[in-house]
């Protein structure tokens, strides 16, 4: 067998994207379920997302979550040792899958800091 | 004196006659002080030859007789009946390898993985005159690391060799990482590139199943943390500074 | 392949302890939040989809108290995750595969507390704006 960087690099990642979520959570639960209160509206949600910090936030968040999210699932499938090109087809789909589904939530995110559509 | 009866529910397959595996049960009186491995050879004696398992040291040494006894994979020569606390005795093979007959699995990949991690010394260089010494510290690195005994138990109750069927498994890995604590080794960047491929040490999700399946009180799953430790901190090395 | 899938839940009778049963438990959640997830973009890009009224209408329609239970459960499944993954995470970095038996109770300490003053806060929230 030889050594695989890229198995590592994704091994890896999901670790400190883990470690990272366990903080990002923490602020994202604290902060929209434990001291806001009452019916979310979109008035509300631009009112916090005027803030660039929170844009911020929101958008690093949003990349290290889908990043565990999508890696967490195709780990699942990789861990069947499927055929090499299978394998290396569902890697491409997921990575693909992960960058569109950033770029969606991306958008809505800076339809909150707009307060328009941005598309 | 054999007025207790255990009731050993066995499972059967012989390639040339069953389609499938099945149970099938035994009667065997109980004698104090009796292990599994004993309940099989008075089987295999006195009520059914056909029966086919491994064992050879009856002492926990070779490592031949790991089975899953009672929702656990254990020796079958270490395992006291009496401990089992129950009048029903279920035995089935190693999972995720192939039965051959009985209780007897192919054991062939297993040996094949296990000599792809090259489990020996490489010193790199001539032998000395005498001896390669080690420190007192050296030593006590690998303390818990000599003992195993290659039974196959954590290889079974790994979920990812019965999902990944090239995946190393714990038991090889555990060898490896043997050699690569060891202070006389010189092989260090060999043994990462041998195990630190997409089936090797990145396919365990530390289940500890093979921690709590060692029937030595081994801890593999630390093993392979070792050795993703090792594999990391030269795979970051070299993935940002080039060759090292 | 199905049966490869579905080893982490298959194999538990075979290998019935609490390691297991973690991993076991890791997966599904796993599983469970990223499916969660990929619905919460698409709750949140109503704003984009069909402007802000529309977001608005369905953050109150969300506001259900059958909801609430679910939210709680999502919040326990979040905590779970979060708390086993450390254990595997201190048990690979930092040496301490062999404290992971210790480290089950501890999460599991943790996970009770934080999950029972959290969804107390939450119900707790729910039933002061509730109207
Ligand atoms: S810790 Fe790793 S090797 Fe051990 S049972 Fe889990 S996945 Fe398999
Ligand atoms: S580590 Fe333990 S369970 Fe695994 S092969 Fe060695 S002795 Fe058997
Ligand atoms: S017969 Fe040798 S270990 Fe059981």
């Amino acid at each position: 067998m030889e050594r695989s960087p890229f198995a590592m690099w994704g091994w890896l990642l999901q670790r400190v994207t883990g470690v990272l979520l366990v903080i990002g959570m923490f602020v994202h639960y604290l902060y929209l379920h434990f001291i806001s209160k009452g019916h979310i509206t979109f008035e509300i949600v631009t009112a916090r997302l005027n803030s660039h910090w929170w844009v911020f936030f929101d958008i690093c968040l949003l990349a290290i979550i889908i990043y565990h999210a999508v890696y967490g699932l195709l780990g699942i499938l990789t861990d069947c040792n499927l055929k090499p090109a299978t394998q290396k087809t569902l890697n491409y789909l997921f990575g693909i899958a992960g960058i569109l589904l950033f770029f969606y939530g991306f958008i809505a995110l800076l339809t909150f800091h707009y307060k328009v559509p941005v598309i | 004196m054999a007025d207790k009866q255990v009731i050993f529910k066995i499972q059967r397959f012989d390639p040339e006659t069953d389609k499938k595996p099945y149970f099938k049960e035994y009667s065997v009186p109980l004698i104090d002080g009796m292990t599994v491995l004993e309940g099989l050879s008075y089987i295999q004696e006195h009520i059914d030859g056909s029966i086919a398992f491994r064992s050879s040291c009856r002492a926990g040494v070779c490592g031949s007789c790991g089975m899953h006894i009672n929702g656990a994979y254990r020796l079958a020569c270490e395992t006291q009946i009496a401990n089992l606390e129950s009048d029903v005795i279920t035995i089935k093979p190693l999972a995720h390898m192939k039965v051959l007959k009985d209780l007897i699995v192919d054991l062939e990949p297993f040996w094949e993985k296990y000599r792809s991690v090259k489990p020996y010394l490489i010193p790199g260089d001539p032998n000395p005159e005498i001896e390669r010494l080690q420190t007192q510290d050296e030593r006590e690195d690998l303390v818990g690391m000599i003992d195993c005994i290659l039974c196959g138990c954590c290889q079974a109750a790994c979920t990812m060799t019965g999902t990944d069927e090239e995946y190393l498994g714990p038991a090889i890995l555990f060898k490896a990482d043997r050699f690569a604590k060891d202070s006389r080794d010189h092989a260090l960047k060999e043994r990462i590139n041998l195990t630190g491929g997409a089936h090797g040490v990145w396919r365990c999700h530390t289940i500890y199943n093979c921690q709590v399946a060692c029937p030595k009180k081994l801890d593999p799953t630390g093993a392979i943390a070792d050795l993703k430790r090792k594999s990391i901190d030269r795979g970051t090395r070299i993935s940002f500074w080039g060759k090292i | 392949m199905i049966r490869k899938l579905f080893a982490f839940i298959i194999e538990i009778p075979d290998n019935f302890h609490l390691e297991m049963l973690c991993f076991a438990g890791q997966r599904l959640s796993g599983i469970l939040l990223a499916l969660y997830l990929f619905a919460h973009i698409f709750v949140i890009s109503t704003a984009t989809l069909w402007g802000g009224d529309a977001f608005t209408a369905v953050m109150k329609a969300m506001h259900h108290p059958v909801l609430i239970v679910l939210e709680i459960l999502l919040f326990a499944g979040v905590v779970a995750h979060m708390l086993n993954g450390i254990r595997i995470i201190l048990g690979d970095f930092f040496a301490l595969t062999k404290a992971q038996k210790s480290m089950i109770s501890i999460i599991a300490l943790i996970g009770f507390l934080v999950v029972s003053i959290g969804g107390f806060i939450m119900l707790y929230n729910f039933s002061q704006f509730h109207s």
